[in-house]
């Protein structure tokens, strides 16, 4: 997401000029950063249609809130926050009000193959398509705080210091929870294999 | 090295030599490291995928948002202080119509009747203050007053 020392004089000049209310400047931010947020949106809800939805409410809550941005970290880090944030009250949100994910069960063959899937093995690129298809899908059926820690650790690629700033965590504590994570998805993963 | 220690470092991307040793020995853990490498080059993948992509205009249509919710946000802030306006306003005319208007009195006046004195009080004179001032045929002795539950004799 890029450290402090990315920010270049120009950006440094749009953020002091969107703290003063000039929405111009902070216009500037939001097409610097409009393709990160849609990314990281996307990989956090998996919601293609609700992607632009989120990503404003996102700019907007980023405005509202430039007064408290201190130069502590990198604007994207800061602006990450809020998006995961953002992203976590919407599966929150979307989990209580319907049960759109139904747990990994019986029912989980039916639903397109997926044991199918998980047993392929190989450089094959069609094989690797099924396998990222198989991922995402037991990606969007994990535990949101399993979800956010995989998103941002293994398709982000984020450090564990950036981990831990946008989730206002300990290192300790995210190494920990990515840990449990990764163990949990792989055995949902290999449960999968085991049907087979 | 035991499977559990062996299956948590490989998680953590912790390969070193002992691993590798296990790993050579024991089938299950093999096993276990493929899946993980699987399953962590199909996530990586995933991040190559291109998402949806901001359409032309999105920085425009967020700042237009930003401007209507101000808007909004002034209107009702406008609102409200009218109506608190309103409301003060209608606060010190009730106060006003209490000072201002003439009292109409008590609802149920006395009557003359009740005003002036009767004959008997009228021919009765005024009790003084004063002891000289008291008729000598007056009795004065205290009232017969228990004391202590004793009624006097």
């Amino acid at each position: 997401m890029g450290n402090l020392a990315s920010q270049d004089a120009q950006e440094l000049e749009w953020i002091r000029r969107a703290q003063r209310g000039q929405r111009e400047a902070f216009g500037s931010l939001v097409e610097r950063y409009q393709r990160r947020v849609f990314a990281l949106v996307f990989r956090l809800t998996g919601e293609r249609d609700q992607v632009e939805d989120l990503a404003q409410e996102i700019f907007i809550k980023a405005f509202r809130a430039m007064g408290s941005y201190s130069f502590a970290s990198s604007f994207g880090t800061w602006l990450s926050r809020i998006a995961v944030n953002h992203c976590y009250d919407f599966l929150r949100r979307r989990r209580a009000s319907a049960a759109r994910f139904e747990p990994l069960g019986e029912g989980m063959e039916a639903k397109g193959g997926l044991a199918d899937m998980a047993s392929v093995r190989g450089p094959d690129p069609e094989r690797a398509a099924l396998l990222r298809d198989l991922t995402s899908k037991l990606l969007a059926r994990a535990p949101r705080d399993d979800r956010v820690l995989l998103v941002l650790k293994e398709i982000e690629g984020l450090s564990m210091e950036e981990m831990a700033e946008i989730l206002g965590m300990r290192i300790g504590t995210v190494k920990v929870r990515l840990h449990r994570a990764r163990k949990r998805m792989l055995e949902d993963f290999r449960r999968l294999q085991q049907r087979r | 090295m035991r499977c559990k220690e062996v299956q948590d470092r490989i998680v953590d991307g912790q390969w070193e030599a002992p691993v590798r040793t296990h790993l050579a020995a024991c089938t299950a853990c093999r096993a276990f490291a493929a899946d993980w490498e699987q399953l962590e080059a199909a996530l990586r993948g995933l991040g190559m995928e291109t998402g949806p992509e901001p359409s032309w205009g999105f920085a425009a249509r967020v700042l237009r948002r930003l401007e209507e919710s101000s808007r909004e946000e002034l209107e009702f802030v406008e609102r409200a202080g009218r109506r608190a306006v309103y409301a003060a306003g209608l606060v010190a005319f009730v106060i006003w119509l209490a000072v201002a208007l003439p009292s109409p009195g008590p609802l149920r006046g006395p009557a003359p009747a009740e005003l002036s004195p009767t004959h008997a009080q009228a021919a009765r004179p005024a009790a003084s203050v004063f002891a000289s001032d008291v008729d000598e045929g007056e009795d004065l002795s205290p009232l017969p007053v228990a004391l202590n539950g004793v009624e006097p004799k």
